[in-house]
């Protein structure tokens, strides 16, 4: 499978990436030795470590909407890209303070901080600051859709992250589209309503930002 | 509940609008804030998804490196030796070619036939999926659901919690019945189970063909039954005589974590 054929998976989302990322990764595995090894001087597992964080960047920025001509190279550059921070982490000890990151907030990965900074839309906070709000912003939808009934966020979690409606019948074994519709939707709704109840009692410290920004919006 | 207006924003920010629908969409928005609210809050949850599905990818991602590094890391550390050995002696004294290679070439070899060999001695000859028959071993393997012990929140649909009552029991037709009435239900969210439930009855009775059809309609994201449903695949195939089929099958569970991967290393021979 060429290039153009696994960016059009990836594209496609749903089972189709699964299975284009999976051909990927193992497609240029060889970059673990060539980039990371031999270029970089990594161990073999930090450079399969970065190899496999390049291959989910990449993942990321095709969703996004990136156009990328030579999926190889892209790949390589990431690699080499990431294999630089990995050096740059192991020379210069962590600058996170542990108070101001407490241990229930996702740790991000350095490149999709980068890519969340570019979707979000409070551009004059601090860049840190502009981090701590999205992390907790993405824990508040987490744990929201953690506390909805297991199948129905199974179900908004595969439609949100890109699964058509053809597959969500497969996959859910719904009768036919209309019924997944139907049930996307009141997902949907559930969630809205989660966070509508959450925003009123303000019981979940980590959904304050976002509260505040559909306040401003007048949703909640 | 407005269908058409959630799928509507749903489908806005998936970019699936056409130009003329989404300047109208992105209209409605400016001049009625609750709906940009709302598309604003869809948006965060679909990045959040997003985000989260991409951390949870790359910890896959990352076992993944590990697994295919343990495979080729004594081929890349051989080929390490060798090209040391190649530019380290550069300077020295120019030997033959094949002096410089004849110790990788020679360890290569080693590999090769300890490989072959072990893969010969340690063969499944004495599998009892090859050396019993189907028939027996379906007997000696089968068990219904444990239903005690399987996941699943309670539910209100009293017709299926009588069906799990009846099929604990061995009472396989009172249970069938209820179950198709249950699954005929649009609405109804325990599907895969209710699938799985059906499928095993009919396997137990010996309609093989039936149940190989319901348990293979079970989809992957039910994990628990969709498991459960890879097993008595199995079994149905040993029931039916079709010993490749279920080796394969088998296979397939052994190889990954998996609630029945014990009883198919079992059969497969591997313990």
């Amino acid at each position: 499978m060429d290039s153009n054929q696994l960016y059009a998976l990836i594209r496609q989302g749903g089972s189709a990436r699964e299975r284009a990322i999976r051909l990927i990764h193992q497609k240029f595995f060889y970059l673990v030795r060539q980039v990371g090894v031999l270029r970089l001087h990594l161990s073999y597992e930090e450079a399969a470590m970065v190899y496999a964080d390049a291959v989910t960047e990449l993942d990321w920025l095709i969703q996004s909407g990136e156009e990328v001509e030579d999926l190889g190279k892209m790949l390589y550059a990431l690699t080499h890209r990431r294999g630089v921070d990995a050096l740059r982490k192991r020379t210069t000890k962590t600058k996170v303070e542990p108070l101001s990151r407490p241990q229930q907030i996702v740790e991000l990965p350095q490149w999709l901080s980068e890519a969340l900074q570019q979707v979000d839309d409070n551009k004059e906070d601090e860049e840190s600051e502009a981090i701590s709000r999205q992390e907790r912003t993405l824990l508040c939808i987490k744990m929201l859709l953690e506390a909805m009934p297991p199948k129905r966020r199974a179900l908004l979690v595969d439609k949100l992250d890109g699964y058509d409606y053809e597959e969500i019948v497969q996959l859910h074994g719904f009768k036919n589209t209309r019924v997944a519709h139907e049930m996307v939707s009141r997902a949907l709704e559930s969630l809205r309503t989660a966070v509508r109840e959450a925003c009123q009692k303000g019981s979940h410290a980590h959904c304050r930002a976002l509260c505040a920004q559909l306040r401003r919006l007048h949703l909640s | 509940m407005d269908i058409t207006r959630t799928l509507r924003i749903l489908h806005y920010i998936e970019g699936r609008l056409s130009a003329e629908e989404r300047a109208a969409f992105e209209e409605a928005q400016r001049t009625a804030p609750a709906l940009f609210a709302e598309v604003q809050l869809y948006r965060t949850a679909r990045v959040a998804v997003r985000a989260q599905r991409a951390i949870e990818r790359n910890a896959q991602l990352r076992q993944r490196s590990m697994h295919l590094l343990r495979y080729r890391l004594w081929w890349w550390k051989l080929r390490d030796k060798a090209e040391d050995l190649i530019s380290h002696r550069k300077a020295a004294p120019v030997r033959p070619l094949w002096i410089r290679l004849a110790l990788p070439v020679a360890a290569a070899l080693l590999l090769l036939i300890g490989a072959w060999w072990l893969m010969r001695s340690g063969g499944e000859a004495a599998a009892p999926i090859v050396a019993k028959d189907p028939e027996s071993l379906y007997q000696t393997y089968f068990r219904r659901v444990p239903l005690s012990s399987t996941l699943g929140s309670p539910t209100a649909n009293t017709d299926y919690a009588r069906a799990r009552q009846f099929y604990s029991e061995g009472r396989c037709d009172e249970a069938m019945a209820l179950l198709e009435k249950a699954v005929a239900d649009p609405g109804f969210e325990e599907r895969p189970m209710a699938l799985l439930l059906q499928g095993t009855c009919l396997l137990e009775v010996g309609n093989t063909a039936e149940s190989l059809r319901l348990l293979k309609a079970i989809p992957p994201s039910a994990r628990i039954p969709y498991q459960h449903a890879q097993w008595y695949t199995a079994l149905a195939y040993l029931r039916a005589g079709q010993r490749a089929l279920a080796e394969a099958q088998l296979r397939d569970i052994a190889e990954r974590p998996h609630l029945h991967q014990a009883a198919a290393r079992a059969l497969l021979g591997r313990e």
